[in-house]
């Protein structure tokens, strides 16, 4: 050993040394802060391990992420209404919202909720009942008087109620109401729903034992105007003017005055919960996008507590399997490998708690797969470490084995890096794009694998070195063989 | 270890060339076994005997029924009547622990999202490789992906599992696996290029191959105890069937990775780089 060499090699030691210390102190003052300072030690769970609902919704048509987000915000609004606790929306993908709640809601409540709830009110030019076989309004075919031109009214009299439910004309629009045989070609908006300055439910009248609900409405100022203009208009001829939400005539009452003050009244076919639920959203407002609930999932809790304690059960064997094999295989480094399989874990867990605590994220059955599958992605990059070094020895003359890290250290890590990088790549293009279950487990991977790179570096990389750079082994290359290196 | 991998490469060729052959007939000839994903419909999970009593009773044709381990899944497709489909739900209200809607074509929404996400990353990768390797690495490493992803599909088509998108985000996982198999191969050959430069290309490419055979195994072996452990455990425990899809998908696609990244992929770039010879 020259003196150059040995002086290299006692500052490599005390190099690595210096960089454990630092990472056990590291680690004291996370784990301290975590365990001390921080309420919640759980990461948050995904429905399908702590049981209840979650809601994919898609957008139909064209759409912007501004629009989203306010649908979002509306879309939580809507549901803290119902009275729902422990609810999350958020958007996946770029045209995608999920709603995840441990609560279950009724069909009934979530077409309510993702329904658009755009209310307006236009007057009818033309309405027909089927079932009677003559027009509703009593005077006939108003719609020359409004200007409707030849095109329109053709496309009023072919429209076929029983293969389409409604056509779009410019401004115009033609609508059929199915449940009563009515056929309605409207006119222009009048007055909008957005300009419903407050709104309340209430009862309306009795029919028979049941209860009449209808929704009351108090328009601001430009609705007040418009909601003159169109009634002052109608009443001359005793027009009727169509109440649409959702691009559904709810009714469409005959207008016999001019309403001055902005105040009326809908109904219609509401019960209690319906009239009070569209009073709250009208106040919510509407949806700026049409939604369209692509999947539904509910979980009992009792099976979710189940998979949730199995899926654990699998992780832990899996780390006992890789153990067992690791230790057969590289003997004394093996159990380095577990090691740092446990140091990556315990340093992931508490990443994972506060992200789910900031971002909302939570960890599903696939995002648990996902950290199984990249605990063997981990004992890979070892696997990758200990045959470069094997290598290292078997085909050059290493004088001392301490000599080896000059030779191999840059090949090993440039070799993890890319392939550990490439692994890295496919997960988040897959996170970026995936939209189903399955986002949480291309995250998962990814960050473990970037903690992978990481525990590679500060904790194995030290612990390898000193263990090759120490008396006992440099004495006596004999030894080698209990390090799995033979 | 000092085995010719060179020698045989032609062999090579024909033995993955035919396997290509048979699995895109399977897929352009046989119907894909696609799951509900794809077709929309309703699955009932862990449905109690008292339910699939009254099922029975009332209709067996509409429904397909699934054993996984003790539990039993029901699958309905979209298209049954909306008179049946109350039947049903009437049937099993409160007799399953677990409940899943999809819409028809939510299945093609998220094969939609996966092709672009393999897009971006192929792209992405030949940036990446070209920097890192060389041209021909890079085409080789890529001409080996679309191998393994097809045959890896066409063996699951030919056994006839079902593909969900759990299956396809397997299949893109593997793709970053199998690669990370063949860029410790190509890392190597590069060293051994760089270390001697009188070195044939042929004996580099050998040699680059004997010295990652031990560690491509070991790490196969490595990866595939957590994913057979998941798939295992799968067939006992109801996980749904995410897990198990995903983690069959794994399995076939790592295996097919390891042995194409061994055999395919250098000598592959072999055959390339003396085309670049000629050429120039």
């Amino acid at each position: 050993m020259s003196k150059e060499q040995l002086k290299k090699h006692i500052t490599k030691r005390q190099f690595v040394t210096r960089v454990l210390i630092i990472v056990c102190i590291f680690f004291c003052l996370l784990y301290s802060w975590f365990l001390l300072l921080n309420k919640d030690h759980y990461v948050k769970l995904g429905t399908d391990l702590k049981g209840g609902m979650s809601i994919t919704l898609s957008t139909q048509g064209k759409t912007n992420a501004d629009a989203i987000n306010r649908a979002i915000d509306i879309l939580k609004q809507r549901v803290n209404s119902f009275g729902v606790s422990d609810t999350s929306v958020y958007k996946v993908g770029t045209r995608n919202v999920v709603i995840e709640t441990s609560n279950n809601l009724s069909e009934e409540d979530l077409s309510a909720i993702t329904r658009s709830a755009v209310l307006n009110f236009r007057p009818v030019y033309y309405a027909y009942n089927s079932i009677q076989g003559k027009p509703l309004d009593v005077h006939n075919n108003q719609a020359k008087v409004y200007g409707v031109n030849d095109n329109e009214w053709e496309d009023y009299v072919n429209l076929d109620c029983t293969k389409q439910d409604e056509k779009h004309d410019n401004k115009n629009i033609i609508l059929c109401d199915n449940s009563v045989g009515n056929k309605y070609l409207l006119g222009d908006i009048a007055v909008r729903g957005k300009d419903v300055k407050s709104s309340k439910a209430n009862i309306t009248g009795m029919n028979g034992a049941t209860e009449q609900w209808g929704v009351s409405l108090n328009f601001n100022l430009r609705g007040t105007r418009d909601l003159r203009n169109v009634t002052d208009k109608l009443s001359q001829t005793s027009g009727m003017l169509a109440i649409v939400l959702d691009n559904k005539v709810i009714s469409a009452p005959y207008v016999n005055k001019t309403i001055n003050d902005g105040n009326t009244s809908i109904s219609g076919g509401f019960n209690k919960k319906s009239a009070q639920f569209l009073s709250n959203t009208l106040q919510y407002g509407s949806l700026p996008v049409h939604f369209k609930i692509e999947t539904l999932n509910k979980v009992s809790p009792t099976l979710s507590g189940n998979q949730l304690h199995h899926i654990l059960l699998v992780g832990l064997l899996s780390l006992v399997c890789i153990a067992i094999y690791g230790i057969i295989k590289y003997k004394i480094c093996g159990i380095i490998s577990i090691l740092t399989l446990c140091i990556s874990i315990l340093l992931a867990y508490p990443i994972f708690v506060i992200l789910s605590r900031s971002i909302d994220y939570t960890f599903t059955l696939p995002g648990f797969a996902g950290v199984i599958v990249a605990i063997g992605i981990m004992a890979d990059s070892f696997v990758v470490f200990m045959e470069r070094i094997k290598d290292g020895f078997s085909t050059m003359e290493v004088p001392k084995p301490y000599l080896i890290f000059d030779i191999v250290w840059k090949s090993i890590i440039r070799t993890i890096l890319i392939a550990d990088g490439a692994s890295i790549l496919i997960a988040l293009s897959l996170y970026i794009f995936e939209v189903g279950d399955l986002k949480g487990f291309a995250f998962n991977l990814a960050f473990v694998t970037i903690i992978d790179i990481i525990i590679l570096c500060v904790v194995t990389y030290p612990l390898i070195v000193l263990i090759f750079t120490s008396k006992r082994i440099n004495n006596n290359k004999g030894l080698l063989k209990y390090y799995g290196i033979n | 270890m000092n085995y010719d991998f060179i020698a045989i490469r032609y062999k090579v060729y024909i033995v993955s060339l035919s396997l290509l052959v048979i699995c895109l007939l399977s897929l352009s000839l046989l119907k894909l076994n696609l799951a509900i994903d794809f077709r929309g419909g309703y699955m009932f999970d862990n449905v109690t005997h008292q339910g699939l009593k009254c099922i029975n009773s009332s209709n067996k044709h509409d429904i397909d029924k699934v054993h996984l381990g003790n539990d039993t899944r029901i699958v309905v497709n979209n298209n049954i009547p909306k008179n049946k489909l109350d039947i049903l739900k009437q049937c099993l209200d409160n007799q399953y622990t677990s409940f899943k809607s999809i819409g028809a074509k939510w299945g093609y929404e998220i094969l939609y999202n996966s092709i672009l996400a393999l897009a971006i990353f192929l792209i992405v990768l030949c940036v990446f490789f070209v920097f890192i390797f060389d041209f021909f690495m890079c085409l080789s490493a890529i001409i080996t992906l679309m191998h393994d992803m097809i045959i890896s599909i066409g063996i699951y088509h030919i056994c006839r599992f079902i593909i969900s998108p759990a299956t396809i985000t397997g299949f893109l996982t593997v793709l970053g696996y199998s690669l990370y198999d063949t860029v410790i191969i190509f890392g190597r050959i590069k060293e051994l290029q760089s270390e001697n430069k009188d070195i044939s290309i042929k004996n580099c490419i050998n040699d680059g191959i004997n010295k990652s055979i031990n560690r491509s195994i070991n790490t196969a072996i490595f990866a595939l105890i957590p994913i057979i452990l998941l798939f295992a455990s799968s067939m006992f425990i109801n996980f749904g069937t995410v897990i198990q899809e995903l983690s069959l998908s794994l399995l076939i696609g790592i295996i097919i990775g390891m042995l194409s990244s061994i055999f395919l992929s250098p000598v592959l770039y072999y055959t390339l780089n003396k085309y670049k010879k000629v050429s120039i």
